[in-house]
């Protein structure tokens, strides 16, 4: 499977586009990972490729075909989405809340059959889930929260995971957590999109990373060579140290250490 | 295992639902009167006589001897009647008021608040506004008024919802629920208005009016008995066909999209089915208070938010509440006529409401 | 004046260097600033005034020979006798009585019920919540329920006040006011039911939900208890005339009390609650930005917003029990005086005040030469529904004008 994003212009109105020109290529197992400052547009850009706005121009395109002429239920069974943020007030029970993701299988006036209960199982005892399934969705943390969404998203068996800001309000274990995860599902043939606010992440995962610089060309290739001082100090106007270090299998491994107050200050660029 | 715990699950609810009926059989229509052997086999006769009638056979030809044998046989057969409309009533207002919660993702909605239940007040009040003394008659025609006034009213705040959204380019819920409770307000005052315009005609039609909005007749007919089936299935089998859908509609749109289904159209079909099942309820059974508001909200907290569970067992809590409330209601006699069933309900479903909201406090905070 | 004083202050604890002129040159910014913003006021003012005039003096027909503005002008001692006996309503025989004080209560009312309004709409940061959020109202129908059902036997003719002005001399004060005395318990019992239960329910912490909540129920509940009484009331006498106070109350109208008693007491219960308001205004500020930043800028919130929901229900509470149910003028007044004065509080309240006067002047004088008086809830009604409409027509939504 191959996901093309082709010179897509995105935006909400015609006249004021929020990114231009943007290109990434994507096959089967890889990563990647959208950093840039707040309101740069990667929400929008993941709006795009979900088809939830049109590109303003340019084509996105999944195995060479464009998904502009999709239906809404072929695309869901191709990508999947996770919001930021995505509460309900109702007291959803985790089981619950990981089958609705089974709606693109199950057909229009179906109800979820023996196949589906079996996947959901499956997902829940994967995510370590499974103590939780008969709690209420508002009653658990926010980490096993992001992860019954993670789980709602996987139940619609995709080729595409769009996870937008996947670590945000999470505390640390549970980023690395989060993660970890991510490097499992690449590792089992999913093709991974995240944006995230730690430039580190994509360092983490040797994620494929776009860097968007407000107008530039976004910057796309292998996290070691997008993710250096010079760029993310073009990035996000800030000095940022990009410092390598030796894990406990001593493979080097690195990681971004921001600094404050620097002579040369963050506004220059 | 699984399989079992499944099946089991319609068990409790319908076995509720079933008891409430038989014990609202075992009332008598015209004065209190607890007679459950009388009841039953007046229901027995009138199964023999029918099956009898049906296949010809001479035992029809005695029934006016039978009859006479039995006592209270047509009081029980008009109470049969009654509980069917109740039953239902009280399932399809209770239903309209889960598919509207899930729908807005607000665990305090109900059609009430898109002026429903005010557009069957004031299509009331006109109705005997225009025809006066007759109006007793012209029963008929009660519908086409019930009907227009609350559609005008519903799409007065749905409408408002769609121009609220238009820059935004997607649908504003909470404009459109501003808008309703506002006009909803408004059609209150018009309707009371009315109400005492009527007065002034006649006094008498007061009471008629009362009689129509609080439900204290049922309307047994046979037109009357159609109409209802007819409501009620038009809009109870998309609901039931959709019933894992709908819960789509709880999601953010932008998620709900991107699960493959279509938000706006699956609301627009809730809306409309959740609008004419409410209406249906409404203007057979008259006002019911809060039972729309409370009984989706106590299911929610008690069993789950999946509107599949929501949905079996609101529509069975809720007709089983208003076949006890009028069970207790035609035991209470009070100058001549059963009590009104309206504030029994409000007695019945508050405890339960306030303690399901009570114990579930993290959902509110 | 408070206001640039606190402006000053302000100033002055702002570190830096610039103070000296800075500090002139946004003192003198403020002060203009502050004159511009008022002049809607100055403005409102006029045009209530001059409305109060031209309803009181033209449009009412007085006496028998049209109590025209132009004739009290033409001063004479004989027609100042006339416009003495005109202001305390003497003079009026055949028309309407007592013109002045029935126009001074209702600027009052539609004063009272805007600022609820407004002071609600902020506090509860909701353009929904009114004064009847807390079963105010039900509370008051309850109240005029218990009089109807205590004190008036169904055999009376109800007669209306005007009818019977001798027969009420007879009467004490306390007899002659019974009903009101029943509303105001009603409303205020309500209130205190309505915000005990929540706050019992909220563990001792205000919580908005809570209180809509509650009060949404009692409501109910005391909308179906009064459809109760009422059709018993008429399945045991279909001719029982005791519902039309019943109506009096739910429909709203001025013609039920205007007499300067009636007045004096109102002016009693509204003018403190009305310049408690006007003092809290600053605090009132800070309690719509939200209960944690107002609790942080050292406002103790809990007492205050019990403070403002008091002060709230005595001055709705008045004007349920003198006027009646008058719906709406606390949505659509702050509505519009926000667009025109802008949110905060200190101009906010005044215009709100100023704007529901004159909006009930207008409603009066419409019902008055349509002969619809006694259905001014009717009127204001179809005029919140038809803002309502218009400001979504606009472009902008509610909330944001709102917010």
């Amino acid at each position: 499977m191959k996901l093309e994003v082709n010179s897509v212009t995105c935006g909400y109105r015609r006249d004021a586009p929020v990114l231009r020109d943007v290109s990434l290529e994507l096959a089967d197992g890889d990563i990647c990972c959208i950093l840039g400052h707040n309101g740069v547009g990667k929400s929008t850009l993941f709006k795009t490729i979900l088809r939830l706005i049109p590109p303003l121009s340019g084509r996105v395109l999944i195995d060479g075909d464009d998904i502009a002429r999709w239906s809404r239920a072929r695309l869901a069974d191709s990508v999947a989405y996770v919001a930021q943020s995505s509460t309900t007030v109702f007291p959803y029970l985790v089981e619950e809340m990981v089958m609705l993701g089974r709606m693109n299988r199950v057909g229009l006036f179906g109800a979820p059959g023996k196949r589906d209960r079996e996947v959901v199982d499956g997902l829940l005892a994967e995510l370590g889930l499974d103590r939780l399934r008969d709690k209420p969705c508002t009653e658990i943390s926010g980490g096993e929260r992001q992860l019954v969404m993670i789980a709602q998203a996987l139940a619609q068996e995709p080729r595409v995971l769009v996870l937008d800001e996947p670590t945000a309000n999470l505390d640390y274990g549970n980023k690395i957590a989060v993660m970890e995860m991510i490097q499992r599902l690449s590792g089992r043939g999913l093709c991974t999109i995240f944006t995230t606010h730690d430039p580190e992440h994509a360092l983490l995962l040797d994620a494929r990373t776009a860097l968007i610089i407000p107008g530039e060309q976004v910057v796309f290739g292998p996290a070691d060579q997008v993710v250096t001082e010079r760029n993310l100090k073009r990035a996000y106007h800030a000095t940022i140290r990009v410092v390598e270090i030796l894990d406990d299998w001593r493979r080097p491994v690195r990681v971004c250490l921001p600094l404050l107050n620097q002579p040369d200050g963050g506004t220059a660029s | 295992m699984l399989q079992r715990r499944h099946r089991r699950r319609w068990l409790a609810p319908a076995l509720l639902f079933a008891g409430m009926f038989l014990l609202s059989l075992c009332f008598r229509t015209a004065q209190p009167g607890f007679i459950p052997a009388e009841a039953a086999r007046n229901l027995w006769t009138a199964l023999r006589l029918w099956v009898a009638q049906v296949l010809q056979q001479p035992l029809y030809l005695d029934r006016f001897d039978i009859i006479d044998g039995c006592p209270f046989y047509y009081e029980t057969l008009i109470r049969l009647r009654n509980s069917l409309v109740t039953a239902g009533a009280g399932a399809a207002v209770c239903l309209g008021g889960a598919v509207f919660q899930t729908m807005f993702k607000n665990p305090l909605a109900s059609p009430n608040i898109l002026g429903i239940s005010t557009g069957v007040n004031l299509g009331n009040a006109l109705f005997i506004m225009a025809y006066t003394t007759q109006s007793l008659a012209m029963m008929g025609r009660r519908y086409v008024y019930c009907y227009a006034c609350a559609a005008v009213l519903v799409v007065l705040a749905v409408g408002a919802g769609k121009l609220a959204g238009r820059h935004v380019g997607r649908f504003s819920v909470v404009d459109m629920l501003i808008v309703g409770s506002l006009v909803s307000q408004f059609g209150n005052v018009l309707a009371l208005y009315y109400q005492y315009k009527i007065t002034e005609i006649d006094y008498t039609l007061l009471t008629v009016y009362q009689e129509l909005s609080l439900g204290i007749y049922v309307l047994t007919g046979l037109q009357d008995m159609l109409l209802f089936a007819g409501g009620l299935a038009v809009s109870l089998t998309p609901v039931l066909l959709l019933r894992f859908r709908l819960n789509g509609t709880a999601l953010d749109d932008e998620r709900a999209a991107a699960m493959g289904l279509r938000p706006g159209a699956l609301r627009a079909v809730g809306m409309v089915c959740g609008s004419v099942l409410a209406l249906t309820a409404l203007i057979h059974c008259g006002d019911m208070g809060i039972l729309s508001m409370a009984i989706p909200c106590v299911c929610r907290m008690g069993r789950g938010a999946d509107f599949r569970k929501v949905c079996l067992w609101s529509a069975c809590l809720g007709g089983s509440i208003l076949l006890f409330c009028r069970s207790v209601c035609s035991m209470i006699y009070v100058a001549g006529m059963a009590m009104p069933v309206n504030f029994a309900i409000s007695l019945v479903v508050l405890p339960a409401f306030v303690l399901a909201i009570s114990k579930q406090r993290s959902a509110f905070e | 004046m408070k206001a640039s004083q606190n402006e000053e202050k302000r100033i002055t604890l702002r570190p830096g260097a610039e103070d000296e002129v800075a500090r002139e040159k946004a003192r003198r910014q403020r002060t203009r600033k502050f004159q511009r913003g008022n002049l809607p006021l100055v403005a409102m003012g006029v045009l209530l005034l001059l409305l109060f005039f031209l309803s009181a003096g033209l449009l009412v027909k007085v006496s028998p020979e049209h109590f025209y503005l132009s004739y009290i002008l033409e001063l004479s001692r004989q027609k100042l006798g006339h416009l003495f006996d005109f202001i305390v309503g003497r003079g009026a025989e055949g028309g309407i009585q007592f013109v002045v004080s029935r126009y001074v209560m209702i600027v009052l009312a539609g004063a009272g019920l805007a600022a609820c309004g407004a002071v609600y709409n902020g506090a509860f940061r909701n353009v929904l919540a009114a004064p009847s959020t807390l079963g105010v109202q039900s509370g008051g129908t309850l109240g005029n329920l218990l009089y109807v059902l205590l004190f008036v036997s169904p055999t009376t003719q109800v007669i209306r006040y005007s009818d019977s002005l001798d027969l009420a001399e007879s009467y004490t004060l306390l007899d002659r006011n019974i009903q009101q005395i029943m509303v105001l318990v009603g409303c205020f019992l309500a209130v205190a039911l309505v915000v005990g239960v929540a706050t019992l329910a909220g563990r001792r912490r205000v919580n908005t939900l809570y209180l809509i909540l509650a009060g949404t129920i009692f409501s109910s509940l005391i909308g179906s208890l009064v459809g109760l009484v009422q059709y018993y009331m008429l399945e045991m006498d279909p001719y029982d005339v005791r519902i039309e106070i019943i109506r009096n109350l739910a429909m709203g109208s001025f013609d039920r009390a205007y007499t300067p008693e009636h007045l004096a007491m109102m002016c009693a219960l509204l003018l403190p609650c009305l310049a408690v308001l006007t003092l809290l205004s600053g605090k009132l500020d800070l309690l719509a930005l939200g209960e944690e930043a107002a609790a942080t800028k050292g406002l103790p919130v809990k007492r205050f917003f019990f403070l403002v929901i008091a002060v709230n229900t005595v001055m709705a509470a008045t004007v349920i029990a003198f006027c009646g149910q008058i719906g709406f003028v606390g949505f659509i007044v702050p509505q519009a005086a926000r667009r025109i004065v802008g949110p905060g509080f200190r101009r906010l309240l005044p215009a709100s005040m100023l704007l529901g006067g004159i909006l009930l002047i207008l409603v009066y004088d419409i019902a008055l030469l349509t002969g619809f008086t006694a259905y001014i809830n009717l009127f204001t009604s179809g005029l919140g529904s038809a803002v309502m409409i218009a400001a979504l027509l606009t472009g902008k939504g509610v909330r944001r004008a709102a917010a």
